[in-house]
């Protein structure tokens, strides 16, 4: 009954209730999208991650991958130390370089290694283990660089190092032919990538056996990812096998993003403290001056013999009913808003083109709605104490007055 | 009169207020006995004390000086828990502005003080439709208060007050905001109750309303 | 410190000889890893196991503010191109040239041209440049945007609720102000009158609280990433927009309220 009571109460004043509810949701939806934003892009990254499917990358000192033009000079030594550690499964070499179709610059991978899970081939067929002396180099496209530059499965190529023009005198280029069309996890938006044996890409870059990095797959049961634990005492080892280069495991990479990220952790960290603090201020005085309206019937009510618990379990429902109302609606907001978000943060040309910023989900919704309810509800403590201990004659009193 | 016969015993009670820095005293040394199935009207001038009196007997608030006994039970020192109780299961109250909840039936007004004193579903049902034909308002269970004239909203608050079948009930003013003839129909209500077994204390500043009692004790200055 | 990835960034300067080559550290560098003026410093480009190359540190600069650079943890250093070519094992090779016109020059004319002639590079304007380059920064503050947007609703609401609430502890003594005659328009501006003052107080005090959450907001974040980037910063327009949309919520519930008081039955509203 006192739910009833509540729920008529909190209907009494329904312009006044649907304005409080309209704040609450919107409070509850940015708190929900702010928790998104934190966990969004750590999720999608650690999703990217795993699909890339290798544990450990190692790295030229203090680098991440292609965050500099910096190599591992003697690769292939790195490799070969790499395979004499029984728990390495398999590596991969990569090197990156821009290279050139006429004026269009394509970002060239080199690769070297077996059962890569660098990328997906979606149409046509993978490199070839090693490259023929006289046949023309395979290259693999993205459906970027396929649309880009007018080629299909079965065309026939030429690389150049550097865009058309005087020093093109000197460079031969090189001739390739297009064997499949590939997925990158981690392209960014509009990319052309184009996958290359290894061997082509140091030719190419001048580079004698560099790598930009080293992809290490770890031994496991059944193929999958090793757990973080085993990751870490590997990369630990790892690194003290190579004290030039750096080995990240992937929670290392982890937390590299997370400085990345560093802004929106912490933007999304000061709007959550500015909702929740609007559904407390807001419960708080709504309350208040509700129990301030009432005075009278809680006085009466008191004097019926009504317990001190029953009016502030009274004025607790009230808190708790805006709330539920809010949470319905906050909840469908903060979905449909973090899309919206979503759609503009993604837009950023820097952003792989598989990353969100927003994923939604309904944890991250029933945690900003747990977290406005106990805030709703220490806002409530108040004003229900407040009319639990209102002095009864003074207040008949002063009503009838 | 034995002493179980005694529902109300006051020996020198006196409450006293303060106003900021003021001390008022609002009831000073009242000796009073009320009996068991007595009418007890308090007669006298605005701020006499008759509210302060009833609210002491009503075990809304505890004197400040002097003995109080209600239903055999010192109300001096009980806790506010107690005297919640004995409001709740005993005690029935009636008010001059009624103080019924406007978002409630006139049936869920009188099935409120029923919750919660944890009555049952069906008896408390049965109850409420039984009060409210009592008091000639079987036409208007549905009605919410602002849909009820004064004199219905009166007969729904005497309604509530009897819901959780009490021994005393307590009147301030009833008939203060109603008109003469609709108040007298209220008076004649409570008089009823009186003859059904019950206790009944009510304060008003009208002659008439007071003859009614089978006691008028005349308030002035704070005492009785 | 030893994880500090140091870019070298070569400039051009004439009279290299055989003694070791000067760098201009990052004064950050500097701070992070105890170097003073006149210290020789060891290079060794990264993931080589080659020898290592003495610089002498000539002095130190800061680089100006850059939000583009701001989870930048990297550090700069400038040395004589020369002196990166010999380092680095590139020869006569640059990434970009960057050319001051003489004043009255056409910039657009110069990039068609330079562009025509096949020279094997792309030459751009240095607006153009930087219009790409903040292309990031134009989708945050789409984003920015959004969020404000939502925010100012739920302040909105916010205000209207409180709004509301006022309105309603009114209702009765504007009740009596009809019973006894008092016209239609002078109740109206009582209400308005309070409504808007109320909204304003309350813009008011947003706008205080606005001001130190944003000096807040900036200690923070200059110290968190150790720059003098202004991070949030309230325009006049950000106040003005904050009481234009108080004073607006306060007419329109002031209003609505008032017709809501005349629709009402008297003795409603009185509580009778």
């Amino acid at each position: 009954m006192m739910l009833r009571v509540a729920i008529r109460n909190v209907m009494r004043h329904r312009l006044r209730t649907l304005f409080t509810v309209l704040a609450l949701s919107m409070a509850i939806a940015l708190l929900a999208d702010m928790r998104m934003l934190a966990h969004g892009m750590e999720k999608t990254f650690y999703r990217v991650l795993s699909s890339v499917g290798y544990e450990v990358r190692v790295c030229p000192r203090g680098t991440l991958p292609f965050a500099t033009d910096a190599v591992i000079d003697e690769s292939g030594r790195v490799v070969d130390a790499l395979h004499a550690d029984a728990r390495v499964d398999r590596t991969l070499r990569v090197l990156g370089t821009t290279l050139h179709v006429d004026s269009i610059p394509v970002f060239a991978m080199g690769v070297d290694g077996e059962r890569q899970s660098l990328y997906a081939v979606i149409a046509g067929k993978d490199l070839p283990d090693r490259v023929g002396p006289d046949r023309a180099v395979e290259l693999l496209l993205n459906e970027n660089a396929m649309r880009d530059l007018h080629v299909a499965i079965g065309d026939t190529l030429t690389l150049q190092r550097d865009a058309p023009g005087a020093t093109l005198a000197f460079s031969r280029g090189l001739r390739t032919v297009v064997t499949g069309t590939i997925h990158i996890a981690f392209d960014l938006p509009g990319q052309r990538t184009a996958i290359l044996p290894l061997e082509a890409v140091q030719q190419m870059r001048q580079a004698g056996d560099a790598a930009s990095f080293v992809l290490v797959k770890l031994r496991s049961d059944e193929g999958h990812l090793v757990p973080l634990d085993e990751q870490r005492s590997v990369a630990a080892s790892l690194a003290d096998t190579f004290p030039d280069l750096s080995v990240y495991a992937m929670d290392s990479l982890m937390e590299a993003l997370q400085r990345q990220l560093a802004y929106f952790k912490q933007f999304a960290l000061i709007l959550s403290t500015i909702s929740l603090l609007v559904t407390f201020l807001l419960v708080a005085v709504v309350l208040t001056i509700g129990v301030g309206e009432r005075r009278g019937e809680i006085a009466a009510l008191r004097s019926m013999g009504f317990r001190r618990r029953s009016i502030q379990a009274m004025i607790l429902s009230e808190s708790a009913l805006l709330l539920a109302m809010s949470a319905v609606l906050g909840s469908v907001l903060g979905w449909f808003l973090a899309g919206y978000l979503d759609g503009i943060l993604t837009q950023s040309p820097s952003l792989p083109s598989g990353y969100r910023f927003f994923i939604p989900a309904w944890r991250e919704i029933a945690t900003a709605v747990a977290m406005s309810g106990v805030a709703g509800i220490l806002a409530a403590l108040l004003p229900a104490i407040q009319a639990a201990r209102v002095d009864i004659p003074r207040t008949l009193h002063e009503e009838v007055v | 009169m034995t002493s179980s016969d005694i529902l109300i015993r006051a020996e020198g009670v006196g409450k006293t207020y303060r106003m900021g820095s003021e001390r008022v005293d609002a009831v000073q040394d009242v000796d009073l006995s009320i009996a068991r199935g007595e009418f007890v009207s308090l007669m006298g001038p605005s701020g006499c004390g008759k509210t302060t009196l009833l609210n002491l007997f009503g075990c809304i608030d505890v004197p400040t000086t002097g003995r109080l006994h209600v239903f055999g039970e010192d109300v001096t020192g009980m806790t506010e828990r107690r005297r919640a109780e004995l409001r709740l299961n005993r005690i029935g109250f009636v008010f001059q502005r009624f103080y019924l909840l406007p978002m409630l039936t006139a049936f869920e007004n009188v099935e409120l003080p029923m919750i919660e004193s944890k009555t049952p579903h069906r008896e408390r049902d049965a109850r409420a439709r039984a009060l409210l034909e009592r008091v000639g308002l079987a036409h208007r269970l549905r009605h919410r208060p602002h849909q009820l004239s004064g004199g219905e909203m009166q007969r729904v608050a005497i309604a509530r007050a009897l819901s959780n079948q009490p021994d005393l009930i307590i009147a301030d003013e009833p008939t203060g905001e109603l008109d003469r003839k609709t108040g007298a129909s209220i008076l004649k209500l409570i008089k009823e109750l009186q003859s059904g077994g019950l206790t009944v204390v009510m304060a008003t500043h009208d002659p008439h309303a007071a003859e009614l009692g089978d006691r008028v004790v005349q308030m002035e200055g704070a005492r009785a | 410190m030893h994880a500090l990835l140091v870019l070298l960034i070569g400039i051009s300067v004439s009279g290299h000889s055989g003694a070791p080559a000067p760098i201009v550290l990052e004064s950050r560098l500097g701070q992070e890893m105890h170097i003073a003026a006149g210290d020789t410093v060891q290079l060794r480009l990264p993931g080589s196991s080659g020898e290592q190359t003495p610089f002498v540190v000539s002095g130190f600069y800061s680089p100006p503010p850059d939000p583009s650079g701001i989870s930048r943890t990297s550090r700069q250093t400038w040395t004589p191109i020369t002196a990166l070519e010999d380092f680095s094992g590139r020869d006569d090779r640059v990434s970009r040239f960057v050319l001051s016109l003489t004043p009255g020059a056409n910039a657009d004319s110069l990039v068609q041209a330079l562009n025509a002639t096949q020279l094997g590079f792309r030459a751009y304007r240095a607006r153009d440049v930087a219009r790409e380059s903040s292309q990031t920064f134009v989708v945050i503050s789409n984003f920015h945007r959004a969020i404000s947007v939502l925010s100012i609703l739920t302040g909105s609401a916010f205000l209207a609720a409180i709004v509301l609430l006022q309105v309603q502890e009114l209702r009765r003594s504007l009740g009596v102000l009809r019973v006894i005659g008092i016209s239609r328009r002078r109740i109206y501006t009582v209400v308005v009158g309070e409504t808007v003052l109320l909204a304003n107080a309350g813009a008011a005090a947003g706008v205080g609280l606005a001001v130190l959450v944003s000096r807040a907001v900036n200690a923070y974040y200059r110290n968190y990433f150790d720059t003098t980037l202004v991070f949030s910063s309230i325009a006049g327009w950000h106040v003005v927009l904050a009481f234009a949309i108080a004073s607006l919520v306060g007419v329109v519930l002031g209003s609505l309220a008032t017709t809501y008081l005349y629709k009402s039955e008297i003795n409603e509203v009185l509580g009778r």
